[in-house]
């Protein structure tokens, strides 16, 4: 019964987490889900448990994101197939974004892709990074990122890594 | 004198968001054609990286990054030499001061700055030739350094910034 109750308390409570954003949720006002689309919610516990386990074997890869384990809040996956986005739909999609507190930090294109990486910051904390990735008509690709990493964690992530 | 004071100023900071202005227009107008790679990169996103202490990268260039607000670079392949003569149309570009022109072998390359008193505010780069590219720095601008940002940078149209050093040694 304790189990049970547990169970339940640990699959609501990541319901709820997952129901709090809205920020990816909106670009499904722009296109309804099809099948073989993908629209992922990562409650952060499972994230840390999923890198917790990764962490076990030792090396750069996983050094690296066992920094990350506490920083991860929860992820969001949209991947849309067949999807060519008009310029208006995109700009629309990303003033949304905006409105939504985000701030614009890299944008290129290239002929048919175009990668946007919008972030919201708080107290010099990064606390949602949000990538798109479009490319043209074959596929559309957002992550949201409900983060909280500092400038710090942010250095030595990146002196940390390959990148 | 005061107010006199106050209004040559408001006059002056007018004209330069002006040209700002007229350089982000012609840039968002070509945001979305597929025929240009187009490259952004925000005041926050330099902020950023100036304040995070990488361990490839060169001091110089993180001192210059500290100062630079912005970062617009526009390149096309495709009638390089139409877009060239249609930019240098709406540019006004006699609110610059030209710092480099080089003419070769069909390819035009000018580098133009915005300066007040010893801060380079602007440096603003157009190429017509084989291809087109302008790339528009906007903040406090070390010339000394900027070389160097070319080197670290992996963008196309980046590589002209090359010709500031070779130009001074």
């Amino acid at each position: 019964m304790r189990l049970t109750i547990l169970i339940l308390t640990v699959l609501l409570s990541a319901a709820s987490l997952s129901a709090q954003s809205k920020t990816l949720d909106s670009l499904t006002h722009h296109k309804n889900l099809k099948p073989g689309d993908v629209h992922l919610k990562v409650p952060g516990w499972m994230i840390r448990t999923g890198l917790k386990m990764v962490a076990k074997h030792d090396n750069q890869a996983t050094r690296t994101m066992r920094s990350l384990r506490r920083s991860l809040k929860k992820a969001e996956i949209m991947v849309l197939d067949n999807l060519a986005l008009s310029s208006q739909t995109m700009g629309k999609i990303l003033s949304e974004f905006k409105e939504d507190g985000f701030e614009d930090y890299v944008q290129v294109r290239d002929g048919e892709q175009y990668v946007n990486v919008m972030v919201k910051e708080k107290r010099e904390k990064i606390r949602n990074l949000v990538i798109t990735v479009s490319d043209g008509s074959e596929q559309f690709v957002a992550v949201n990122l409900k983060t909280k990493i500092s400038h710090d964690e942010l250095e030595k992530l990146i002196n940390e890594s390959d990148f | 004198m005061k107010n006199l004071l106050l209004g040559i100023f408001l006059i002056a900071s007018t004209g330069l968001s002006a040209q700002i202005d007229a350089i982000s227009k012609y840039f968002d107008q070509y945001m979305d054609d597929k025929d240009f790679t187009v490259v952004y990169v925000s005041p926050k996103m330099f902020s950023l990286v100036s304040q995070l202490d990488l361990e490839d990268m060169d001091e110089d260039v993180k001192a210059l990054l500290k100062g630079i607000k912005g970062l617009r670079i526009l390149t096309t392949d495709k009638d390089p030499q139409k877009y060239y003569k249609e930019a240098m149309d709406k540019f006004n570009v006699s609110e610059y001061e030209s710092l480099m022109t080089v003419r070769n072998e069909g390819e035009h390359v000018n580098f133009w700055v915005k300066s007040s008193d010893d801060t380079i505010e602007e440096l603003l780069l157009l190429v017509g030739g084989d291809e087109f590219v302008m790339l528009s720095f906007v903040g406090n601008i070390n010339l000394n350094k900027i070389s160097k940002l070319a080197g670290s940078m992996d963008i196309k149209g980046a590589e002209h910034l090359e010709k500031i050093k070779s130009n001074e040694e």
